[in-house]
């Protein structure tokens, strides 16, 4: 009735329209019940698929997974065959309504010992409700072994990458850039477990046995990791011949020629992009990972190996103008130091303004106010330009926190000049009375730093990269007001002032002038 | 002159010590008369000013006299290893100190300089010292008027209250001291306020015999460099 009463009050092009769509529907319905009840219900034919990975490696990814969809079977069984025709391992599976049934193989037998590498069949067969087999389907499955034994971080003499040696202090060695960064003995431990690449050494003073290698990089380059794959497993034959095993790694291109894993040939890859925007550490760890095609161009992770890196990415090329070997970054010093600028402007004034601010406030250094006394360097022979730092001594602080102004120049000259940013000494003569200062590790402003008597110094020393035009003092911190010889103080810190107003802020009285710029000598 | 200027009991008699007095007295006269009368004061500058003995001799003049160290410093050369006989022959010259005697005398952690005839080592109550050996005294009296000035980047007037070791000394002689005697500058920093008392253990144990034997040899950039048991340093084989 409500459908009628609507029908009535539509116009008479609707209800044309709508008498023409009932006909049609009529014929169709009419059509389909004929047919019915001209066949009956259709038998299904039994039929599987099985969904899989072509290949595996079974110490890598810990199994293969499987997928069986099928109709028309009341239960399953899948069996994986060795390529002789051996079942390996079998299971039994009712079929539930849907037709899916999943399961994994570990590549081990029914005694739980892995079955090796080589080419294996997934088989699965289906079953009506008498146990009868009414359907097989198959899967080819390739069980191999990947992995790399060895790592290289290398650089093109500076087209893409530039590479500096570290120094191991301790043992005073140079690291040698054309050495494994780390490396495995075999692709399994003792255990028969697949090994990751070793973690990266946290020791700074000399290299651990078994660990990885941290490697220093100017900080815009893009460093070549070659990779040498392992070429035994205790599974056997890496059975890497009868599949197309490729590498693939997140942010790298592999740029040696197209050759899958084999077992023999290095692979060799590059970062598509600079690791950083600047200077500071680069600490990863590169997820390996093996995959393989399927015929229908679906790709599978055959399984994936750690690759732990750390890169320190430099300012630039260590900037010493002394050679030998020690005039190259030490670990231990950058190491410290590029984690605190990490993320600085890559510009020599961003570097260095950071690492002043890292010496005067991270170190815990504070400033010798009984003798404005030096305890890690000395002038060597008798004169103002050869400055010697004892830097392995003063990695170990091993006389104290104690510092005076030619300690903190020369920390801050080998630390700016091993991360690349060029500094050099500088002295300042002669007896100058002082304005308000705030010295390292000191808790005010004063310009007496000494006490009563003490108001002045006989020298002082600075660092600077342009025969003091440009000034950074990590010794202390100028007042920054407009009125730099009285309270209150405003902390101005030392980084990049001009030489003038550098003195025009320190010195109360008396004449000072800039003397005696150079590198001098470490140990 | 340094008020400090202290003779080692027995080493000259009176009467010498007396005339060398007066020679110095004068020397220093004329030299700072020398200094003074040839020296512009420095101007403040926000660069290098272009005489760096300038400021050094006026340096020396207001406070520590007689100290001069001027710009040929630039051009000085590694101070040569000491020959193995004195380059004076009446010139009497320390070897050095034994080194086996180090933890007798208080001392550790010897660093042994790669670079000059220095080393140095902590003191076990805290502090360091180092030892400079020059070739002759002329040199060890020059290298100590620097490191005097060096020593310090204190600028005051506080008197120094003891006697001082050594035939030249300057310092507090508790937690500063540098003297000379004969070609060895000694340089103590002693926090527990003991730098005399080091000083005279070390002055009392050198010796004037040169040893032959190597205590340790390495390579410092391209050269060979050994030091014997008496801690100086001789480069020894430069390619």
């Amino acid at each position: 009735m409500a459908m009628h009463g609507t029908f009535a009050r539509t116009g008479p092009f609707t209800r044309r329209l709508l008498l023409a769509a009932c006909l049609m529907l009529c014929a169709c319905t009419n059509k389909l019940t004929q047919e019915t009840a001209d066949t009956g219900p259709e038998p299904i034919e039994p039929n599987a698929t099985i969904s899989a990975a072509p290949a595996f490696d079974p110490l890598l990814r810990g199994s293969a997974t499987w997928l069986v969809q099928s109709q028309g079977a009341e239960s399953l069984r899948v069996d994986i065959e060795s390529s002789d025709g051996t079942i390996v391992i079998s299971s039994e599976h009712e079929i539930p309504e849907d037709g899916v049934v999943s399961g994994s193989w570990d590549g081990r037998d029914t005694s739980g010992e892995y079955a090796g590498t080589g080419s294996f069949t997934i088989v699965a067969t289906l079953s009506n409700d008498l146990g009868e087999s009414v359907a097989v389907a198959t899967h080819a499955l390739e069980v191999v072994r990947a992995g790399f034994l060895t790592s290289y971080l290398e650089d093109d003499d500076g087209t893409t990458a530039t590479r500096t040696p570290l120094y191991w202090h301790e043992i005073g060695e140079l690291q040698d850039v054309t050495a494994p960064m780390s490396e495995l003995q075999s692709l399994e431990d003792e255990e028969g477990n697949a090994q990751d690449f070793p973690e990266i050494t946290e020791a700074l003073d000399i290299p651990e046995l078994g660990m990885g290698q941290p490697a220093a990089f100017v900080w815009d380059s893009r460093p070549i990791l070659t990779l040498v794959p392992g070429n035994t497993s205790l599974l056997g034959d890496l059975n890497l011949e009868n599949t197309t095993v490729d590498l693939q790694v997140d942010g790298w291109t592999v740029i040696s020629e197209d050759v899958p894993l084999d077992g023999e040939t290095p692979v060799v890859l590059q970062p598509d992009e600079a690791l950083s925007n600047g200077p500071g550490v680069y600490d990863t760890k590169l997820l390996l990972s093996f995959v393989v095609e399927s015929e229908s161009g679906t790709e599978w992770e055959v399984g994936s190996q750690v690759l732990p890196i750390r890169i320190y990415m430099l300012y630039d090329e260590p900037s010493f103008q002394e050679n030998g070997e020690r005039y190259n970054p030490w670990v231990a010093v950058v190491d410290p130091v590029l984690r605190a600028i990490d993320g600085v402007d890559p510009t020599h004034d961003a570097v260095t303004n950071a690492i002043v601010n890292h010496v005067f406030d991270d170190l815990g250094l504070r400033y010798d106010i009984n003798y404005g006394a030096s305890y890690y360097m000395n002038y060597a022979g008798s004169g103002w330009n050869r400055p010697h730092f004892y830097l392995s001594q003063f990695l170990k602080r091993q006389y104290g926190y104690t510092v005076n102004c030619s300690d903190c120049a020369v920390i801050l000259a080998a630390f700016c000049n091993m991360v690349g940013a060029e500094l050099n000494h500088l002295i300042i003569l002669s007896n100058f009375g002082l304005n308000e200062i705030l010295a390292i590790g000191q808790p005010d402003f004063t310009s007496c730093p000494f006490g009563s008597g003490g108001c002045g110094f006989s020298y002082h020393a600075v660092t600077t990269d342009d025969a003091g035009q440009t000034i950074w003092d990590a010794t202390l911190a100028l007042d920054g007001d407009d009125n730099p010889g009285a309270s209150p103080s405003e902390v101005l810190m030392v980084e990049a002032i001009d030489g003038q107003e550098y003195l025009d802020r320190l010195v109360r009285s008396g004449n000072a002038g800039y003397y005696y710029e150079s590198q001098g000598t470490l140990q | 002159m340094n008020p400090n200027l202290r003779r080692r009991p027995g080493a000259l008699s009176a009467p010498l010590q007396d005339m060398i007095l007066i020679c110095a007295l004068i020397s220093a006269v004329l030299i700072a008369g020398f200094s003074l009368a040839g020296c512009e004061p420095a101007e403040q500058s926000g660069a290098i000013a272009p005489d760096a003995a300038t400021a050094l001799a006026a340096q020396s003049a207001s406070q520590n006299e007689n100290i001069d160290v001027g710009a040929d410093e630039q051009t000085r050369v590694e101070t040569p290893a000491p020959a193995p006989a004195p380059a004076v022959a009446e010139e009497k010259l320390w070897a050095g100190l034994p080194l086996k005697e180090m933890s007798r005398l208080g001392l550790k952690d010897l660093a042994l300089n790669d670079y000059e005839n220095e080393w140095r080592a902590g003191i076990e109550s805290g502090g360091l010292v180092r030892v400079h050996t020059y070739a002759t005294v002329t040199e060890a009296k020059e290298a100590f008027r620097f490191h005097a000035v060096a020593s310090s980047s204190i600028w005051s007037d506080r008197p120094t209250t003891r006697a001082l070791p050594g035939e030249e000394a300057t310092g507090d002689g508790e937690g500063l001291l540098v003297l000379r005697d004969r070609n060895l500058v000694i340089y103590v920093q002693s926090p527990g306020g003991t730098a005399h008392d080091t000083a005279g253990r070390i002055l009392n144990a050198l010796v004037d015999t040169y040893p032959s034997d190597v205590y340790q040899e390495r390579k410092v950039g391209d050269d060979i460099i050994r030091w014997d048991s008496v801690g100086r340093r001789t480069v020894v084989a430069t390619p």
